[in-house]
Formats: structure tokens, C-alpha cells, sequence
């Protein structure tokens, strides 16, 4: 018990009001109950509670369920009496001091003061507005379940459970916040997640210090294995099917209250490169899809630095037709290659930041001026050559390949480092960089699991279900 | 701090991509001019010494499990097996400087002529300083992806110039005798040889009963791609050409197509790169390990930094430009030194162990 006082009705509904600051968006209703005209306050927070159900289960019950109720003098004391009796919210519990009543104040309770008795009553009223569900802007299938999570944490996790039917689901819920008191919740299959990797997790979230958590980005940074490292070692999704085949793998997931990105746990180099809709389509095309993408990954990381490094340090890899039509097309361009394709790799970063921050009725005026001005017109100037432009458009066709924000962006700045070796040491450099970089992915790991598993160490089945799409029919039943 | 682990498939493929891109950058020059069509004797020899070697380590290892070779040293010799791992070290550290001598007196000269050998000594110091950091485990499941390059590479080139072939080099066999042949092995058992760090690694491998049969398929599988490599440079170009060139292999791929694209050595000898990135650093981590057991220290981080200075400048040492006093090094002193050591120590050290605990059997 942090404070044994017992405070009378009135000392608790001052000392509510005073540790709210007298906020605004307090109201307070006052009220006469049961028929001796007990006078009772019904406080509250304006926005985070529902009207409709402060009035027809707590404000009406009160007033006009009790007048011919004897409040005083019964075998239970009134608080009691009103619980059980009168009050016809789903949640309904006994609060004594205000340290208990003000968080529950701020999630949308509602408090009910009774002149003469002790403690208070709170109802759950909860009613925050939220967006309804719809299709994830992150992240759009051609075929596959069309709803995406919102910013709820209780309609998240019950889009998760519809899918997932059984009683080992488990949900584990916790506050995280000095300041935000956010909530944030572990879900998990219970006997398929590892148990060291759950408790490892659970113990993360815990040890977890930080004033405020507006998106699921802050725990992830927090509780990232390798922190320092540019990759990403949590998944972040905003599909409920992609959730839900994450637990069923046995991985962990945190869904945090007031956005839709759902965190998951662990998560490897591969997991990054596969999306949902790889289980959807039909075998063959999906495995086609995925190798697709990780030439995706693997082009845009080196396509600008090997055109670089090999131009300048090995032209004479290059076939002599091909050789002899990049020069001649080069022929007058006044930049060194390494300076063409750097500006514009950075041109394009450029227009696709502007793109994004562009309301959708501007969107299409970027396009053109980056089409036109940047793809033509310096072409045609002899400024740049259209080779660059060539393997620039290439790179940013292979980047959009990578299904996850976070990885793609890792891999668009690599690149430019990549890009500088190559101008300095050719092919050699690309190599270096590659071994840094393959040192760096080879020491880390996502919660005990090796970030380049299943290939580095090897697993056969499941190196196999990386590299394929492995059909259902001739996958086993059960794990 | 958790020991870190290695399983037996991953040390498989250290011990297969060193001694596949050891192999490739130090041995064929001397090989085919000497030995030309019988060299397969000699690479055939040079893997049973090394296995002859894995043998002693490995039963060493069994006997002293959990201790890596400079620890058991001393708990088999006691204050002289101080002065015995301070020589393994130095032997580590000889062959390292060596090793990157090598790797940057060639890259300069056939990747980049303008480039100064001190380029590739510091990127590659410190690549592999860095793996050293990170630990074996790392640079062990790098080193599967890596072979498995390497064996897919080997693969297209060799499936990709058989229509070059010409056999009638290979004939005749031994030519001048046997004798060429078996001298010759000197070269790929003295490099083998430097499997001697399976006595560092052993203590980090999960599963120690496999070791040894893991370690003679890495051996054997690493020296029968290599000696196709040399084999069929001399029946792509001739014994005569090949023992002229200073790397064989990599004119042989020069001549051969891949696709549109028709120099493909570059490739080939980034990939072989990558296999020499895999052994430096786990020589490097080797060195840096056992010298932190020797002296005693906590961490072996700290002599990341120190060793790295030494491999730094290691293309700089002197004579490194004299061709006559490199070449009677890389052919009569390391060979020599490094067999003395890897057979001559590794024998006695073993028959030392075994009648040590004979003796201490027989004496309670």
C-alpha cells in the first residue's frame, strides 16, 4: 500500500483535482443518489471516455436507478451496494487513494465520489476515438487479407487473435513511460516461441527506461540487439496475417498502444527480405519473386560502385562492344564517373524524399521534373551521362524490391559507402567493404539468433525454405 | 564472457578455404616450373603430412580437452613448454607477415600495378582485425558462405574450360623420376601445414569427436580443387607456358569464357581473396589468442591492435625487394622452418605427452 490514509469523499475529489492541475478537460458531474439524496460526484476526462456509455451505465443507473433505493444502513456498505447493484458498466472496481484513482483517471475511467464513505468507485468507461480498420499504407498485397493494425492496442491484438484461435496464445502486457504510461503488449504462441528467447525479451522490455513512447520505433531502439549497427534487428510490420505467421514461427511480437507498427522478434537478414504474400501466391511464381528480390538487394548495395570500380579500374572486363558504347555516350560529359553517379544517386534520394512529404495531388509535378529535367534534359546537355542514369534507375528499381522500409534505407546509404571504396580501390575496394560489412552481419544477432542464419551457420530445412518457397503439401503437418 | 563456438561443419570450411586460397596464392609458381605434370604426387603428399600433423593435434587435443595449443604446451612441458609456445607463436606471427607478404606483393602487381603494397596490407589488416575482434565465430560463418563460393566458382571454371583441354601434357608421367615430385611436396606441406591452427581452434568446436574426420575431408577435398586448378592450367596452356607465369591459375582464367564476359580473372581473384581474407583473420585471431594464453592477459582484443601494426608493415620488411632473397626464402627457408616446426615439434611434443602419461599411469 503506497499511502494507508483513508481519505474522506471530499479530501479525494480535491486532491484529484489539484494533482490534475485543475486540468480543463476535467469534468465533474454532481449528483444526488438513492433516497437519502447522498450527494456523489461522478469526475471524469473529457475525449478519452465514450458519452454514451458514461451515460446509460454509470451517469443513469446513479440517478435514476437509486431513488427508491435505501443507500444508508444496509448489511454492505454503499459502495458496494452501487457495484454490484446499480452500476451496469463491464469493469467496475474499489479505489482508495488518489495515487490509485489518477491512472485510471487518465485511461479513461470514470471516478465516482460518494459523500460520507470511504474511497471511490471506478468504472471503466473507455472510449478513445479511433480510425477504422483499413488497408495498411506501408504495405499493399495483390492477394491476401486487406485489414491493417490501428492505432488501438486491444483492436490490434484482437486482429491478431481472430487469426490465431487457440489457447496457447499468450499476451503479456505492460507499461512503459515515465511520462506517455503507454502500453505495450508481448503476444506469443506459447509452446511453439523458445522460452529463453521469450524471457530474454520479456526482460528487455522490462529493463526499459524512457520518458515517453509515442511510436513502436522507441522501443525498438531501445531493446535492438547491436544498437550501433546500421541494420535493422527488429521486424516492424502493420499486417495482422504477417503478425500472426510471426507467433506461429515461434518469434515473438510487441504491439504498442497508439501505432500500427507492430515490432517482431527475433529477426534475421532473411526475414527482412521475405513478406507475407510469398505464402499466398503459388510456389513456383513466389520463389521466383523472392530471388528477385534478393538480387534486389544485392543490386542496389553494388550496381553503382561495380559500375564505378569497373569503368575506371577494370575496363577490361567489360565486353569491347559494351565498352565502346559507354564511352562514346560519355564522350563530353565534364564530370569523373565516380562524381556523375554520386550526384545522381543523390538527386534521386532527393526526389524520393520529396516525394513521400508531397501531398498526392503535387506527387505527380516531382515525377515530371524528375522524369524530364534530371532524365532528359541533362542527357541531352551533355551533362550527365546516359549510362549513370541508366544504373541509377536500375539501383532505385532494385531498392524498391526490398519489402522493408528500414532495411532499404540501410542499404541505400551502404550503398554510397560502397560507392567511395569503389572509386578509390576499384573492384578491391568493393571487396573490402564487402568483408566489413560480412563481418559486421556474421557477429550479430537478433535475441540469440545469428542475423545471416539459416546460411551462416547453415540449417538445412530451413536454408531450403529461405531459398524456396516450400509448398505447403510437402511441408509436415505440425512443427 | 560465453566461450564462443564453432560446429564442426564450419570449421570444415576454414580449414577447406585456407588451404584453397593459400594454396592458390603461394604455391603454383614453384610447383609447376618444378614438378610440371607429376605435381599431383606432390600435392597428394604435402595433404598427408598435413593430416599426419591433424592427427597429433588432434589426439593432443583429445588428451588436453579444452586447451588450446599453447596451453597444453605448457602443461606438457611445463616452464620449457613456455619457450615451445613462444615458438609457435612466432612461427604463427612468421607465417602471417608472410602470408600477407605474399597476398600484397601479388595483388600489386596483377590487380593493380600502381597501387603501393602498403594499400592492400592496410585494407586488409584491418578487415581482418576487425574479424579478429568480433571472434571465431564470425569469421567461422563467414568462412561457409565464403567456401561455398569458392567450390561453386571452382565448378563454373572448370566446367567452362573443357573445351581447352589438351591431355597430352600430362603425359608422360614422371618424366624425371619420381624424385622431383616427392621434393616438391615440401611446398604444399610446408603451407598446409598451417593447419597447425587446428590446435587453436580445437577448444572452440562444439562437437570434438568429429574433428579429426572433418579436418582430413577439408584436407583432402581443398587439395584435390586445388591440384584440378594446377593441372589444368598446365593442360590448358602447357607445362612449359604454366611453369612460366607466376600464377597460373590466374592466366588460366584469363583464357577461359564466362558468358559475355571474357576476363573473368579479376573475379576469380576477388573470390580467392575472400578466401585469404578467412585465413588471415583466423591466423590473426589464432596469434592474437594464443598470445593472450601465453602471457596470461584477460582479452586477446588488445593485441589486435599491437599484432595489427606488425602485419601493417609487413610488405615493407627488408630484402622484400630483392627477388633473389625472396625467392630463397619462400623456397628453402620458410618450407624448411615450417616443417621443422609443424612435424618435427608437433611429433616430439606428442611423444612427450604420451609417455608422460604413461608414466604418471604407471606411477599411481
Amino acid at each position: 500500500m503506497p499511502d494507508s490514509k483513508v481519505n474522506t469523499t471530499r479530501d479525494l475529489y480535491n486532491e484529484l483535482v489539484s494533482e490534475l492541475g485543475n486540468s480543463s478537460d476535467l469534468s465533474t458531474r454532481n449528483c444526488l443518489i438513492g433516497e437519502e439524496r447522498i450527494p456523489a460526484s461522478v469526475v471524469w476526462i473529457d475525449g478519452l471516455v465514450s458519452k454514451q456509455n458514461l451515460n446509460a451505465d454509470v451517469i443513469s443507473p446513479l440517478i435514476s436507478g437509486t431513488q427508491q433505493l435505501k443507500l444508508l444502513h444496509q448489511s454492505e456498505p454503499p459502495h458496494e451496494l452501487l457495484c454490484s447493484y446499480i452500476l451496469t458498466a463491464n469493469h467496475v472496481k474499489m479505489v482508495n487513494t488518489s495515487d490509485e484513482c489518477v491512472p485510471l483517471l487518465v485511461s479513461g475511467w470514470t471516478i465516482i465520489l460518494v459523500e460520507d464513505s470511504e474511497g471511490a468507485i471506478a468504472v471503466n468507461t473507455q472510449g478513445l476515438e479511433t480510425r477504422s480498420i483499413d488497408e495498411p499504407a506501408s504495405s499493399s498485397v495483390i492477394r491476401g487479407p486487406r485489414d491493417g493494425f490501428v492505432e488501438s492496442l486491444s483492436v490490434n491484438i484482437s486482429l491478431i487473435r481472430r487469426r490465431i484461435r487457440d489457447k496457447a496464445f499468450r499476451v503479456e502486457t505492460l507499461t512503459v513511460g515515465n511520462l506517455s504510461h503507454t502500453k505495450i503488449a508481448m503476444v506469443y504462441v506459447h509452446d511453439r516461441a523458445d522460452k529463453e528467447t521469450v524471457d530474454e525479451i520479456r526482460k528487455r522490455l522490462q529493463s526499459i527506461d524512457i520518458d515517453a513512447v509515442l511510436e513502436s520505433h522507441y522501443i525498438e531502439e531501445i531493446i535492438k540487439d547491436s544498437p550501433t549497427s546500421f541494420f535493422p534487428t527488429v521486424y516492424s510490420t502493420e499486417r495482422p496475417d504477417d503478425v500472426a505467421g510471426i507467433i506461429l514461427d515461434g518469434r515473438v511480437a510487441i504491439v504498442v498502444d497508439g501505432t500500427p507498427f507492430v515490432l517482431a522478434l527475433p529477426c534475421t537478414l532473411f526475414h527482412l527480405l521475405k513478406t507475407t504474400e510469398d505464402l499466398y501466391l503459388a510456389y513456383p511464381v513466389a520463389t521466383f519473386i523472392r530471388w528477385i528480390r534478393y538480387a534486389g538487394f544485392f543490386i542496389t548495395l553494388l550496381l553503382p560502385s561495380t559500375y564505378v570500380g569497373i569503368l575506371t579500374y577494370h575496363p577490361e572486363m567489360v565486353p569491347p562492344q559494351l565498352l565502346s558504347s559507354i564511352l562514346s555516350s560519355r564522350d563530353g560529359v565534364p564530370f569523373p564517373v565516380l562524381m556523375e553517379a554520386l550526384v545522381m544517386e543523390i538527386i534521386f534520394e532527393g526526389l524520393r524524399e520529396a516525394s513521400i512529404r508531397m501531398p498526392r495531388s503535387i506527387g505527380s509535378a516531382i515525377s515530371i521534373v524528375g522524369a524530364l529535367v534530371i532524365g532528359e534534359s541533362a542527357v541531352q546537355a551533355g551533362i550527365i551521362s546516359s549510362p549513370s542514369v541508366i544504373i541509377v534507375a536500375g539501383t532505385a528499381i532494385a531498392s524498391f524490391t526490398i519489402p522493408s522500409i528500414s532495411l532499404s534505407g540501410t542499404i541505400r546509404i551502404l550503398r554510397f559507402f560502397m560507392l567511395l571504396l569503389a572509386s578509390l580501390l576499384g573492384l578491391y575496394g568493393i571487396i573490402i567493404g564487402l568483408f566489413m560489412l560480412g563481418i559486421q552481419l556474421a557477429s550479430m544477432q537478433s535475441v540469440g539468433l545469428p542475423y545471416l542464419s539459416p546460411f551462416a551457420p547453415f540449417k538445412k530445412k530451413e536454408a531450403e525454405k529461405a531459398i524456396f518457397r516450400v509448398p505447403w503439401f510437402t511441408l509436415r503437418k505440425k512443427r | 564472457m560465453k566461450k564462443s563456438l564453432i560446429s564442426a561443419s564450419q570449421f570444415f570450411f576454414i580449414i577447406f578455404v585456407s588451404i584453397t586460397s593459400l594454396t592458390f596464392f603461394s604455391v603454383p609458381s614453384q610447383l609447376i616450373a618444378k614438378v610440371k605434370q607429376d605435381l599431383w604426387l606432390s600435392m597428394a603428399l604435402g595433404a598427408i603430412i598435413d593430416i599426419y600433423v591433424a592427427v597429433l593435434l588432434y589426439r593432443l587435443g583429445r588428451m588436453y580437452a579444452g586447451q588450446s595449443l599453447i596451453q597444453y604446451t605448457r602443461s606438457i612441458l611445463g616452464k620449457a613448454g613456455k619457450v615451445v609456445g613462444l615458438i609457435f607463436l612466432l612461427f604463427f606471427l612468421c607465417v602471417m607477415v608472410t602470408a600477407m607478404w605474399i597476398y600484397s606483393d601479388f595483388l600489386s602487381r596483377t590487380l593493380m600495378p600502381e597501387t603501393p603494397r602498403l594499400v592492400f596490407s592496410i585494407s586488409m589488416t584491418i578487415c581482418a582485425g576487425l574479424a579478429a575482434v568480433k571472434g571465431i565465430e564470425a569469421i567461422a560463418r563467414l568462412s561457409q558462405i565464403i567456401g561455398f563460393i569458392i567450390l561453386l566458382t571452382s565448378v563454373v571454371l572448370f566446367t567452362s574450360s573443357i573445351p581447352y583441354i589438351q591431355l597430352q601434357f600430362l603425359l608422360p608421367p614422371f618424366e624425371n623420376g619420381m624424385l622431383p615430385a616427392i621434393q616438391g611436396a615440401i611446398y604444399p606441406g610446408s603451407w598446409f601445414g598451417i593447419c597447425i591452427m587446428m590446435g587453436m581452434l580445437m577448444p572452440h568446436i562444439k562437437k570434438q569427436s568429429g574433428i579429426l574426420k572433418m579436418k582430413v575431408y577439408a584436407v583432402v577435398l581443398g587439395t584435390s580443387v586445388m591440384t584440378l586448378y594446377l593441372l589444368y592450367s598446365i593442360v590448358v596452356m602447357g607445362p612449359v607456358m604454366a611453369g612460366h607465369f607466376e600464377n597460373p591459375i590466374y592466366i588460366l582464367s584469363r583464357i577461359t569464357q564466362f558468358l559475355i564476359f571474357e576476363r573473368i580473372e579479376v573475379l576469380l581473384l576477388l573470390i580467392f581473396i575472400s578466401g585469404s581474407f578467412i585465413t588471415i583473420s583466423t591466423l590473426y585471431y589464432a596469434v592474437t589468442e594464443g598470445t593472450a594464453q601465453w602471457l596470461g592477459t584477460k582479452s586477446h582484443k588488445p593485441w589486435v591492435y599491437v599484432f595489427g601494426i606488425i602485419f601493417i608493415l609487413s610488405p615493407m620488411f627488408p630484402y622484400s625487394n630483392e627477388s633473389y632473397m625472396v625467392d630463397r626464402y619462400l623456397s628453402y627457408w620458410f618450407p624448411l622452418v615450417s616443417l621443422i616446426i609443424e612435424g618435427g615439434f608437433m611429433t616430439f611434443l606428442f611423444i612427450w605427452a604420451v609417455v608422460k602419461s604413461k608414466v604418471s599411469r604407471s606411477s599411481s
